[in-house]
């Protein structure tokens, strides 16, 4: 697992668009709705609209890269353990993409009434992994196709985390939101991430 | 001596297709075993099936093999954008300078990879499959794009290692690796 992690770690830094891309694409989306300023409910939305752009496109690269150059074949074909890999790879998104992510919205913007910033922080990151673990899924079926909008397909198994997470991150509301979030969590850890190695299993044979 | 990996009436299909039907094999540890045939005729799908990628009931393998083999397929397995040291580093290995040098890529350490050609790249991911502390070697094509001094270099890396006991399952459709086993394979594609 450690290996995996140096791995990732060398792979963000040596390759530095893994960092300034997304980063960009949220804080110009961010951004700009902050500039327009239509009040506190588009502000939060900006932070929500912005994630959910900004993990479509991190999804989309997760693992397209190490298939097309063979990576993923070489690491199923030498038995190595495909969930340290994720593991790896979540960690340094979560590092460097997710939790900068976070500081931009303490920065720039706001949190919502009622909600302790750790609180906030806590949902906000676990709501970050837990979309990127489905639009991974999502990515990863068309992966071959090189499509960035196929990662979009899981869209309506997200419909009851998009009303939750609006509850939570919009309106502040921590109750009953964050435990069914928690569910999703897990969720999408443990059995999305098992389709996810499946699926690139089948696109690798 | 070991066998490693024996296939008694293989077959492989794709999408309703048959690739190859009934081969039988065996592959023996401290050998050099060929897969030849032409394009479509399944080698690139055998060495899946040989690595446990694609599964077959017809392919009976020693367990120890799993986690004894090191994989080199149609592509480098290698990050464009780093050079070769960086690429190495990612694995976690060191150039092992004398083989680099064998190889004539030592001075290519510092380039990123997407300023070689195709031919230094696959060289470069050859090396790390020969500097590999495993002992079972899965390549697929390892010869294409490489000059003839190249491929008499590795062939010659290829006879020490199987000396030493090691054992090599190669695709290969281009001059014959001295002293293999050689596995037909014929497309059954009408």
């Amino acid at each position: 697992m450690l290996s995996a992690l140096k791995r990732e770690l060398l792979l963000f830094f040596g390759v530095p668009k893994n960092i300034y891309l997304p980063l960009s694409v949220f804080s110009v989306i961010f951004l700009i709705f902050l500039i327009l300023d239509e009040g506190q409910l588009f502000q939060y939305a900006s932070l929500f609209i912005a994630s959910f752009i900004t993990v479509l496109i991190i999804s989309e690269n997760t693992f397209k890269d190490d298939f097309l150059n063979g990576y993923i074949e070489k690491l199923l074909c030498e038995q190595s353990n495909l969930f340290n890999y994720f593991f790896a790879k979540y960690v340094t998104q979560l590092m460097f993409i997710f939790i900068p992510m976070l500081g931009l919205n303490f920065v720039f913007g706001s949190v919502p009434s009622g909600m302790s910033d750790a609180s906030f922080s806590f949902a906000y990151l676990v709501s970050l992994l837990t979309l990127n673990f489905f639009f991974q899924l999502g990515s990863v079926v068309s992966v071959r196709r090189n499509n960035s909008l196929n990662a979009l397909i899981i869209i309506p198994l997200l419909i009851p985390f998009i009303i939750l997470v609006k509850g939570l991150v919009i309106d502040g509301m921590w109750e009953p939101n964050f435990y069914f979030l928690m569910a999703y969590f897990i969720f999408g850890l443990f059995f999305i991430n098992y389709l996810t190695a499946k699926v690139l299993e089948i696109q690798s044979r | 001596m070991t066998v490693l990996f024996s296939a008694n009436s293989l077959s492989h299909t794709i999408d309703g297709n048959d690739i190859f039907t009934d081969i039988s094999f065996e592959v023996q540890a401290g050998t050099i075993t060929e897969i030849r045939g032409g394009n479509g005729s399944g080698k690139s799908s055998l060495l899946k099936i040989l690595c446990g990628l694609i599964k077959s009931n017809s392919l009976n393998t020693q367990q120890d093999v799993w986690g004894d083999i090191s994989y080199l397929g149609h592509s480098n397995a290698m990050v464009e954008e780093l050079s070769f040291r960086q690429n190495f580093a990612l694995d976690r290995k060191i150039i092992d300078k004398a083989l680099a040098q064998r190889l004539n890529i030592f001075r290519l350490r510092n380039q990123k990879l997407n300023n070689l050609s195709y031919g230094e790249k696959r060289k470069i991911a050859l090396q790390r499959t020969l500097q590999s502390e495993k002992s079972i070697w899965i390549l697929d094509e390892p010869f294409a794009g490489l000059d003839d001094t190249s491929v008499a270099t590795i062939e010659s890396i290829f006879a020490e290692h199987v000396k030493e006991g090691g054992t090599i399952v190669a695709a290969n459709h281009q001059q014959i690796i001295s002293s293999s086993n050689i596995i037909h394979m014929e497309s059954s594609y009408a």
